[in-house]
């Protein structure tokens, strides 16, 4: 379980996140949702202990101050925001890196990878470069490097923001069979409509603030979002979508 | 390893034996490569040998090959670390401030006695390096973009001091100067033998780190996620790369590009993992450096300083690997 109490943020003199109170438990998953700017990347860094944060975060009861980065690798993996990268690692040599907490000596590990590399769909890319790729399929190698990385949780930082609706579909489907078999996803999203393919908490975040914290069927859901991102919710045949105030 | 990159990599093994001969032969007594061979070989076995021979080779042409191999090699293993720690492209092993550093060391050498210039060289070396990792590092963490900051700033800081004093003591301007672009001229078997014992105590910790060195590309937060802890493996790589460059660098000044250039041309042929880039962008380093120096020391006009040789064919090269990349 990872509990967050009373964490801060500051960049400078920006509150980034303000008191910031949190539990996750063991394979459930948390949905973290918000306009630009109101924390969502910030909270998912500090809860991995990749920022300066005040507050205490507790991973099973211990500081996560007190852990080394590889017992946090083991707890929570990672799927940053898609990045451009001018470094020509093969796919394969790129998601054996999920290895190395488990295994220092992580090259020519084909067989630890296979499984991972199937279940995302780029068993057949593994010899490509991962500059020479496309945005769907980099996203893959990255929730296959997590995969690898085999981890309690896995963060997401908006998997799917950039990309076409096909690689969309996808992705979150390949998200819900993670889900389903048991792995804990904390993500953060643009797409309400996650939250179909996704059971699990749902945090709406506004100025560094929670605004929401619950299930979708709780009744204050619907008008949380609309203070929070400041527009008209409709929803069509389960389908969230916005208006203008 | 595949068929392709362990057949480049023999390749390179060989070219650097057959530099080494041609080195060792070319000079301003030519000494054919059968004589090479049949002295060694005497030598080994007993047999008698041509004693000129013997001393050219073995005292005045070996100890600099060796010399021009082993900071070729430094430089090319530098320049790579330094690449991949600043994850900058135009990383090189004196953006922490080492050959400022030296510069103002050996200026200061020149001033007081000719027997200071390595010591003194040496000590600014590390004492350049050590301001700009004690300004960059935070919270236990080594920030790349700070670090190259703060290794400009204290760079311009040293070199204006010795520039100040070249601009005081004109008389021994061209000492300096030779000095200031490098030069393998001063290689003996004494300095060969130390710089070895260092680069034998730490080549095998620098490439101890490869599997981290490959993941923290990927940026410090990914490689934090991932279980490196990158604070560690930067400060230790960045601080023995910078020993070494600096050991290099006190012995025969500060020669360019090779650092920069060496990790570009093995990652063209190799890619981009450590793995292979560890071993090929020291010996690239390694022949560049040897072909570069025996350029320098047969010129007619006399011995020119090696850092223009390099620049002269390192620039050419680089660009050539940048019009490559463009066209792909």
């Amino acid at each position: 379980m990872i509990k967050l109490k009373n964490i801060s943020v500051r960049y400078g003199k920006n509150q980034i996140l303000s008191n910031i109170n949190l539990e996750v438990k063991e394979g459930e998953n948390l949905i973290i949702m918000g306009p630009n700017g109101s924390g969502k990347t910030t909270l998912l860094k500090s809860m991995m202990g990749l920022i300066h944060f005040e507050g205490e975060i507790e991973i099973d009861g211990r500081n996560i101050r007190s852990f080394s980065r590889s017992e946090i690798a083991r707890y929570i993996s990672y799927v940053p925001q898609i990045f451009t990268t001018p470094f020509s690692f093969t796919v394969k040599e790129f998601v054996s890196m999920g290895l190395y907490r488990k295994k220092r000596d992580y090259w020519d590990e084909e067989n630890d990878i296979e499984e991972a590399l199937k279940i995302t769909n780029i068993y057949d890319l593994k010899d490509k470069y991962i500059n020479k790729i496309s945005g769907g399929e980099l996203q893959k190698c990255l929730i296959a490097r997590a995969l690898v990385q085999d981890s309690e949780f896995i963060s997401m930082d908006e998997p799917m923001s950039h990309l076409d609706v096909k690689a969309v579909l996808e992705i979150s489907s390949i998200i819900a069979s993670l889900s389903s078999k048991g792995k804990g996803i904390i993500i953060v999203s643009h797409d309400v409509n996650i939250i179909k393919n996704l059971n699990g908490n749902i945090l709406l975040l506004k100025n560094g603030n929670i605004s929401f914290l619950g299930k979708e069927d709780n009744p204050d859901f619907v008008r949380s979002l609309e203070t929070v991102f400041e527009v008209k919710v409709h929803k069509n045949n389960d389908i969230y979508y916005f208006t203008k105030l | 390893m595949k068929g392709k990159t362990f057949f480049i990599s023999f390749s390179l093994v060989i070219l650097t034996i057959f530099d080494f001969l041609i080195s060792v032969a070319i000079g301003p007594v030519h000494i054919s490569l059968n004589s090479i061979i049949s002295v060694f070989y005497d030598k080994i076995f007993g047999f008698n040998y041509s004693w000129t021979y013997y001393v050219i080779i073995f005292y005045i042409r070996m100890p600099r090959v060796i010399l021009a191999l082993l900071v070729g090699s430094i430089l090319g293993l530098s320049g790579l670390i330094a690449q991949t720690i600043f994850r900058n492209p135009l990383g090189d092993p004196y953006l922490t401030g080492v050959s400022s550093g030296a510069a103002l060391g050996a200026a200061i050498g020149f001033l007081i006695s000719p027997f200071l210039v390595t010591p003194l060289a040496f000590s600014f070396a590390m004492l350049a390096v050590g301001i700009t990792f004690s300004i960059s590092r935070t919270d236990g963490e080594v920030k790349a973009e700070i670090l190259i900051l703060s290794g400009i700033s204290v760079s311009f800081l040293f070199s204006a001091v010795a520039s100040y004093l070249i601009y005081l003591k004109v008389y021994n301007l061209r000492g300096v100067l030779f000095w200031l672009l490098g030069g393998l001229y001063g290689a003996n078997w004494n300095e060969d033998f130390w710089l070895f014992i260092a680069a034998l105590i730490i080549f095998p910790i620098l490439i101890y780190f490869t599997r981290e060195l490959d993941i923290i590309l990927l940026g410090d937060e990914e490689a934090k996620s991932l279980g490196v802890n990158t604070g560690r493996v930067k400060s230790i790589v960045i601080i023995l790369s910078s020993l070494i460059t600096s050991l290099a660098v006190s012995l025969t000044g500060i020669i360019g590009f090779i650092g920069l250039v060496s990790p570009h041309i093995g990652r063209k042929i190799f890619g981009e993992s450590h793995r292979y880039l560890i071993f090929t962008a020291p010996l690239i380093g390694a022949n560049l450096l040897l072909i570069s120096d025996t350029i320098a020391r047969s010129s007619p006009q006399g011995e020119i300083p090696v850092g223009i040789i390099t620049s002269f064919i390192g620039s050419p090269l680089l660009i050539y690997l940048l019009y490559r990349r463009r066209k792909i």
